[in-house]
């Protein structure tokens, strides 16, 4: 993946017209999810789905029921994840930070591993069924509670700790301890239990019905917005918290905003998704490269569109178009991710350093 | 002439040896066999169906082989079961020895127990893995008089919560464990490390119903219940070739699909797998078998949707209880046809109160049972007194919750 | 001449506190001004508390007692913004942001100047240009800068500090990083700044050669915390750099106003020649082997420089030896040989 090429530098470099290709190249790879998967439905019958028209009914109902849903997950859920490690490695100015730095997911995972894995165990799943809450939406609603639990306890620390290694390590500490309470979960429970924790961690995009769809577009795009309007004091973070202090933003203030907005978008992503990796880190600095900006007056939009173009990309190759087979997400998302994280870690010196001090 | 009164009367002396029959394995007279040797052996059984274990019968012992017990042949196992009282023969320093008939045993699959219940040994059983989970009334009434010992965490098929020194304590003769192949889940390497004598039974890996009954032959040799084993297989074999002959004949085949998905991925069993041939033998189309392959594979749910759309039947829901939990799980199932006139079912009608499932254990021997519980859903003209045993239908006729 | 007060501190007392009991009291009683126009510089050994100090007149650590005014109002009670108006800082570490041109970089400095979304008008990029011509970075301007040097990043971050428009700047050893043509340079823009712009500038550094030629007015801290202020010549006459700094073996020269290694005296010298740049360094490299001006008593060595042809030559007597010698070093050597020869009898 060499970015040397300096034709796709100048393009993308001018800003406007960068983004409104990534715009065209996002409508394009959405029509392709739409189409191509293990049913394939050409585009004639696409437009008759639309328009009304003749039809074949299989067709008809996958494209409303299963592939609509999962394509506009898709999008919403990769620029959520692009923007948010967008929003650590900018916090954190650690050009390896994800969106999952603070604890996140791995909080998530215990609300899912607790209605999943313990059924006889302390009956978690029987209580949330009580509320009402059964199957697919107790899961997504434990995954959000887990994650905010752990972002209250951040908040609560950062609070009167001010140091923001403390809350790197603190997030590392939650993400083992989180390991640890599945790894017992895991030991207790029955197999078929098992199986269906793994498939959760596979993450997919297909697991939204239309029913869960507002809610999640809801939450994200609010996510979006408080991104951009943050684009200012992310900027001044460039030089570091000092000198951004010293411009007069108020670190505070602005380290909650990060910290929570971050929480809320990957929280609901893990809760719907699954905890999806990669993209997070890699998507950023993809955008950074191509864009050749670090101001994010321009990241933060090229990440929410290259966000839903990469999502979009590694859930086609996951449906593997021709074969009746799927493949997890996170393995065809760590495909993509891992050379990137390679590739800024080597070159290290001129571009990922891009963000630290 | 005076040949022919000698033969006679070493005729007479023979049957009146033979004649002496309490069927429980143990020889009263030895046998010769052709070349000589003596032969302590009476009944012996072959497998017919199953593929996954052979026999050899020598005299004093036999030499009993697991082939590729999970499906990656790299290990075989040899258990050399030989009669007590007798000498181990030389030539299988490979093989572990048993001496049988083997008067204390140790379960760690209720499939075991099974099979031994069968064998009319339950009290050979000193103890188990899981007895909560186990269905068969008279194990539970034997573990509840203490009879059987509790050797695991109970709910938990992996060999790491097993109690081995408990298990030591009992002195078992053998320890029936079940294996896939991974070194740290799997009981029987830590179990023989401890000393113990861990015999790994693979029933699971066939494919054939009728292959998988007949693993109770495999327990039947440690205990010398050939011929117990023989007739009780003879009769499944009759009653399940009876019923698949009837639907051989059919031209209505009603289209039947499998499982559940995940997020988006449906794990369906293959065609060449023990469900696709119990629903084929049942007169069924399988809708999901494109191949013959054995394994599950991950399908897409929409590719299922395709195919399964119109089928006529949803047979095995998986983890789920009912329809009101499929729905929780993904309300897009109500989309298929199978959902909307209300034909699900699925084999939870022998569940106890700890979630230990009949048709995994008993039913395990009796596929003859579940074929006529299959045939009973999908042509129950062609057995119209039977009453669903292992299934239960789960889907009302309104296509409501049930 | 008055100039205008920018930034005061009355009875001001600095140090460390830790939940109310006082772990460590740095300086006390300072009264300080900072004024418009005036280039301040702030030296002392490490560990002086020159960083407590600075923090504490940003208004970054609160004082433990005593006030710090920057223009009308007590530090802590400008709100940020306010603040960031009227102060701005450069630190010690150049900053690594990729991917950052050095226009986008000083840009941020009008950080509390604009909008929301941080839109830059006309005017922004006007000033945000004059600050980077101002520092003589005009060729830098849309270069990347991770792939400039240390010396060209700390001028972008002068040019930063200058963007914001303050009255008061604020340097926290802002050239320890730097090779010393850069340091110069530094010290250059700033004092130029100083007096064309009448902002304040106050800067902490361990270059106190170029402290003493640059600044308006000094402020030195001794170890044990006492301040004193004053014009950087009469701080020399009055001796002060000496016990400041106290650290044994080093003096302070009042003369050349740098500190010295003290010389082993091997020997007294008398010294002919016109007055000329030879002549000077002459007795410096004659003082360097340890050979000092001989007053009121004998010399143990005579030179004499003349000029033949243009070049110089010099005429060594010892009292066992007479050359002539083309060069210094040769002019040295023949005495380092002749003093081993004195030693070995």
């Amino acid at each position: 993946m060499k970015l040397n090429g300096s034709w796709l530098r100048e393009w993308f470099g001018k800003t406007t017209f960068g983004i409104l290709l990534s715009l065209g190249i996002l409508g394009a790879l959405f029509l392709l999810d739409i189409m191509l998967g293990s049913v394939n439905i050409p585009l004639d019958a696409l437009v008759s789905i639309l328009t009304g028209g003749e039809v074949k009914e299989t067709w008809a109902t996958i494209f409303w029921v299963w592939r609509i849903p999962k394509a506009i997950t898709a999008v919403f859920a990769g620029a959520a994840l692009a923007l948010s490690g967008l929003l650590m490695q900018t916090f954190f100015r650690n050009p390896l930070a994800d969106p999952y730095i603070l604890g996140i997911s791995s909080g998530a995972s215990v609300g899912v591993a607790l209605v999943m894995l313990s059924s006889g165990f302390c009956g978690i799943g029987a209580v949330l069924a009580g509320l009402g809450l059964l199957g697919d939406v107790g899961i997504s609603f434990a995954a959000m509670l887990g994650a905010f639990a752990v972002l209250l306890l951040i908040l609560l620390i950062s609070a009167k700790i001010q140091s923001n290694v403390t809350i790197l390590v603190l997030g590392i500490m939650v993400s083992y301890i989180s390991g640890a309470i599945v790894t017992i979960l895991l030991q207790f429970s029955d197999e078929s239990s098992m199986h269906t924790y793994s498939f959760w961690t596979f993450g997919s995009f297909s697991g939204v019905t239309w029913d869960q769809l507002p809610l999640l577009l809801f939450l994200l795009t609010a996510g979006f917005v408080v991104s951009f309007l943050l684009t200012k004091p992310l900027n001044a973070l460039l030089l570091g918290e000092q000198y951004a202090a010293s411009m007069g933003m108020d670190y505070k203030k602005v380290k909650n905003a990060i910290m929570v907005n971050t929480a809320v978008m990957a929280g609901v992503v893990t809760a719907f998704c699954g905890p999806i990796g990669f993209l997070g880190v890699a998507v950023p600095h993809f955008c950074r490269s191509l864009f050749v900006t670090a101001d994010h007056r321009v990241l933060v939009p090229a990440c929410v569109i290259v966000g839903g173009i990469i999502a979009l990309a590694t859930d086609i190759i996951s449906h593997l178009p021709g074969t009746d087979i799927v493949l997890p997400l996170n393995a065809i998302t760590a495909l993509f991710g891992a050379p990137v994280v390679i590739w800024v870690i080597v070159r290290g010196t001129r571009f990922g350093r891009g963000v630290i001090t | 002439m005076i040949a022919v009164v000698i033969v006679a009367a070493a005729a007479i002396w023979l049957s009146a040896m033979v004649a002496d029959d309490n069927g429980n394995g143990s020889p009263i007279r030895a046998q010769k066999n052709s070349s000589g040797t003596e032969d302590l052996f009476l009944y012996k059984s072959y497998p017919e169906y199953a593929l996954g274990f052979s026999i050899e019968y020598y005299g004093t012992y036999k030499v009993l082989s697991l082939h590729d017990p999970w499906g990656r042949a790299d290990e075989d196992y040899t258990y050399l079961l030989v009669q007590r009282g007798e000498e181990i023969p030389a030539g299988y320093s490979d093989a572990q020895v048993f001496f049988v008939p083997i008067e204390k045993s140790v379960t760690l699959s209720p499939i075991h127990l099974s099979q031994i219940s069968q064998l009319d040994e339950s009290r050979s059983v000193k103890g188990h893995n899981g007895v909560d989970l186990v269905y068969d009334e008279e194990i539970r009434r034997l573990a509840e008089e203490g009879a059987i010992e509790e050797i695991g965490s109970g709910t938990s098929s992996m060999g790491t919560m097993l109690n081995t020194e408990l298990i030591i304590e009992l002195e078992p003769d053998v320890v029936f464990c079940v294996a896939n192949g991974n070194r740290e889940y799997d009981s029987h390497y830590k179990l023989r490390e401890a000393g113990l004598k861990p015999v790994v039974s693979a029933e699971w890996m066939e494919n054939n119903p009728l292959g998988r009954a007949e693993w109770i032959k495999f327990i039947a040799y440690f205990y010398n219940r050939e011929q117990k084993a023989n007739d009780f297989f003879e009769g499944i074999k009759e009653n399940y070739s009876a019923i698949s002959a009837k639907t051989k004949t059919l031209d209505y085949q009603p289209r039947v699909f499998s499982g559940i998905d995940y997020q988006g991925t449906w794990y369906a069993p293959g065609g060449g797998s023990y469900v696709a041939m119990l629903f084929q033998d049942a007169g069924a189309d399988y809708a999901l078998s494109n191949d013959n392959e054995r394994a599950d594979s991950p399908i897409d749910v929409e590719v299922v949707y395709e195919r399964a759309h119109d089928a006529d039947y949803w047979i095995n829901i998986g983890y789920n209880d009912d329809i009101n939990a499929l729905l929780a799980l993904d309300p897009r199932y109500a989309n298929f046809g199978a959902f909307k006139s209300g034909n699900i079912y699925h084999y939870n009608a022998r569940v106890n109160a700890f979630g230990g499932n009949d048709y995994w254990q008993s039913g395990i021997l009796r596929p003859d049972i579940v074929l006529k519980d299959l045939v009973s859903i999908l042509h129950p003209e062609l057995v119209p007194d039977h009453e669903l045993y292992y299934y239960q239908h789960v889907g009302s006729p309104h296509g409501g919750a049930a | 001449m008055n100039r205008a007060a920018v930034l005061t501190c009355t009875n001001l007392s600095i140090g460390y506190q830790n939940q109310k009991t006082v772990i460590r009291e740095i300086s006390k009683d300072l009264n300080l001004r900072l004024n418009r126009g005036e280039l301040v510089c702030l030296v002392g050994p490490n560990g002086s508390g020159k960083s407590t100090l600075i923090r504490t007149l940003t208004g970054i650590q609160p004082p433990l007692s005593g006030d710090v005014v920057l223009l009308d109002k007590r530090i802590a009670d400008h709100s940020a913004d306010e603040k960031a108006k009227n102060l701005s800082v450069v630190l010690t570490t150049p900053v690594q942001a990729g991917f950052m041109t050095a226009f986008d970089i000083v840009a941020l400095g009008r950080f509390p100047h604009t909008n929301w979304a941080g839109r830059l008008t006309d005017d922004d990029t006007e000033i945000i240009l004059s600050a980077i011509a101002s520092v003589g970075a005009g060729d830098l301007t849309h270069r990347f800068i991770h792939e400039m040097s240390d010396g060209e990043r700390q001028k972008v971050m002068i040019a930063r500090a200058l963007a914001q428009e303050p009255v008061l700047m604020v340097l926290d050893e802002p050239t320890a990083f730097l090779d010393l043509p850069h340091k110069i340079e530094t010290m250059r823009i700033l004092r130029s700044i100083a007096r064309s712009t009448g902002k304040a500038v106050l800067l902490s550094t361990h270059d106190l050669n170029l402290a003493i030629r640059c600044a308006d007015r000094l402020w030195i801290i001794d170890q044990h915390g006492t301040l004193i202020s004053g014009i950087p010549e009469d701080l020399v006459l009055s001796g002060i750099f000496g016990s400041a700094f106290g650290i044994h073996g080093v003096n302070f020269d009042p003369v050349r106003g740098e500190f010295t290694i003290p010389i082993e005296k091997k020997g007294t010298f008398a010294l002919t020649a016109q007055k000329s740049v030879e002549k000077i360094w002459t007795w410096y490299a004659l003082e360097r082997i340890g050979y000092l001006p001989a007053e009121g008593e004998r010399e143990d060595i005579t030179v004499t420089i003349r000029k033949d042809n243009g070049n110089a030559v010099w005429e060594l007597c010892t009292g066992t030896v007479a050359r002539e010698c083309t060069s210094l070093a040769e002019l040295i050597e023949c005495i380092s040989a002749c003093d081993e020869g004195d030693d070995s009898h």
